[in-house]
């Protein structure tokens, strides 16, 4: 039982690995089959991004930066925490426990062809 | 020399038109040494890839009434400054400066100005990086996350300062990653061990600790610890296991002590669990510390040292604005802990046990936070110990008061950080 409740909680996981293009990082969609949610791993970003799906069809892109001293963010399992001095962000990246004050930076998205493509500018 | 009116006119011309010449020469370069300090705020705006450097900090301070003495203080409990700086997306410096107890004055006891942490931190990728410095390994929940608004009451509970000795910082080098395919994160540590000959009867291993000044690098100590993370649960394990004597093998011997890398060792394991959802929240840890060559250090030092201690709390609390339907960034949290520790649970043939290290509390009140860092706390602390051992009293009644094993504590207090 633990290792089936284990397992529904990797519904984010594995983690996508991609690279960026000209300030843009595209995605599947098809991700999104099974999760509304997924965290990107572009290379050379040193951030990850959390995408999710909205009700609406559009994606939310979240730069996983703190917003306190920059570091990077982990994700738990219904957020983000920085391990740097506790800050923690839920899934819309507001922030749920300080010292960080501001939301999480979010990225512009727009989907071509079944391609998701975050703007990183 | 006087000059005519013109003459003066022409003069102040010149060396105005020589003055802009210079700042414009210079100023690029002034500029550029006096890149401007960011408040938390301003790193939002900077692109990603540029250097900056943030400050934050916290601080507390509590007045406290103690029934066992009939005597109450106030103090300025902590201030603590960071300073982080990033100097690319690679490689990042982040510090804490810590004051204790507001002033340090010489030749008074009292006081500690102290860094809490200073090191290099490196970027591998977005989930992996190395530290390297003075830095807090994870153990427990509080020595990395320590911040006064982010817990209950107005000291930290008391197995996480004398079982688990937070904020225990130590020089050395540490890697720290998350999973890709799991929801692990993951760390180990290689940094300085303790000192055995600075154990002090009474803090557990607490004045064993080097904080970055002068640790002995004969011996040294590895930690390490696995997070977990399923919806609003967060469970950790943790360990430590380090040798205690600096001292070289010839001294060593002399003294009846295993010098060494992991000689005379201490090892410390350390398991908790977390949950919080719907303005609940649970925290459970547990703790324990054993000293195997406990018999050696008493006859090399009569520091009376424990062969094993453990340390133990369950705490619950309730968001009442939650309930309340209140927004998000005010809290009134009501909540209760429970902490049981026991500072020479076992001791060696020649130690001496002690029933005033094996204590109770509970610890009950409210923590207000009118934004979420900023809190106002008053809090209860009941405890009960054992008794004195009458081997260990040195003045005895009436010379001093009969010793009483059950007192409270009331605290009232703010906290802070940014």
């Amino acid at each position: 039982m633990v290792a089936a409740s284990a397992l529904s909680s990797c519904a984010t996981l594995p983690v996508y690995k991609t690279t960026m293009a000209n300030n843009k990082v595209t995605v599947p969609a098809s991700l999104f089959a099974q999760s509304d949610f997924q965290v990107v791993q572009p290379k050379d970003l040193f951030y990850n991004i959390g995408l999710r799906k909205e009700k609406d069809g559009t994606y939310t892109a979240l730069l996983l930066r703190c917003t306190h001293a920059d570091n990077q963010l982990m994700a738990t399992g219904n957020g983000f925490k920085c391990n740097l001095h506790g800050s923690t962000f839920d899934k819309e990246g507001q922030v749920t426990q300080g010292p960080a004050e501001h939301s999480l930076k979010k990225y512009q998205t727009e989907i071509i062809a079944d391609q998701i493509i975050i703007h990183l500018s | 020399m006087h000059f005519c009116g013109t003459q003066q006119l022409e003069l102040m011309k010149r060396y105005t038109f020589t003055l802009l010449v210079l700042i414009s020469l210079f100023s690029p370069r002034l500029f550029a040494q006096q890149k401007p300090i960011t408040t938390s705020e301003d790193s939002l705006n900077n692109n990603i890839s540029k250097s900056s450097t943030t400050i934050g900090g916290y601080g507390n301070a509590f007045y406290q009434r103690n029934s066992r003495t009939q005597t109450a203080n106030l103090d300025l409990e902590r201030f603590v400054l960071f300073t982080g700086h990033k100097f690319n997306n690679k490689i990042s410096f982040f510090s804490e400066l810590e004051v204790e107890d507001a002033k340090v004055t010489g030749g008074e006891s009292g006081g500690e100005i102290a860094v809490e942490q200073a090191y290099l931190k490196f970027n591998l990728n977005a989930n992996q990086y190395i530290v390297a410095g003075l830095f807090l390994p994870r153990i427990g929940i509080l020595n990395e996350n320590h911040l006064p608004n982010t817990f209950n009451g107005n000291e930290r509970d008391y197995v996480e300062t004398f079982i688990i000795p937070s904020t225990w910082r130590e020089l050395g080098v540490g890697l720290y990653g998350s999973l890709n395919n799991l929801p692990i994160n993951y760390s180990v540590g290689l940094v300085n061990g303790l000192s055995s000959e600075m154990f002090t009867h009474g803090t557990g291993i607490r004045d064993g600790r080097f904080e970055g000044r002068n640790a002995s690098g004969n011996n040294l100590a590895v930690t390490a610890s696995l997070q977990f993370y399923q919806g609003d649960f967060k469970a950790q394990v943790s360990g430590y296991y380090g040798g205690t004597v600096g001292a070289n093998k010839r001294k060593a011997d002399s003294l009846g002590l295993q010098s060494g890398t992991f000689g005379t060792p201490v090892a410390m394991g350390e398991a908790d669990v977390q949950y919080a959802s719907n303005g609940f929240s649970v925290k459970v840890l547990g703790a324990l510390v054993s000293i195997p060559d406990a018999d050696k250090i008493n006859r090399a030092y009569a520091s009376n040292t424990p062969k094993t201690e453990y340390g133990a709390y369950a705490e619950v609390g309730y968001d009442l604005l939650h309930l309340a339907g209140s927004t998000k960034n005010k809290q009134l949290i009501v909540f209760v802990r429970d902490e049981k520790l026991n500072m020479n649970a076992s001791i060696p043939s020649n130690g001496v046990i002690d029933g005033t290290l094996d204590q109770n509390y509970v610890v009950a009140g409210l923590t207000y936070l009118p934004i979420r860092n900023v809190a106002i706390k008053g809090d209860v602390r009941i405890a009960h110990t054992g008794n004195q051992n009458p081997d260990l009293i040195i003045n005895p009644n009436p010379v001093a008061q009969p010793y009483q094993p059950n007192y409270n504590l009331v605290n009232l207090g703010i906290a802070l950080s940014f």
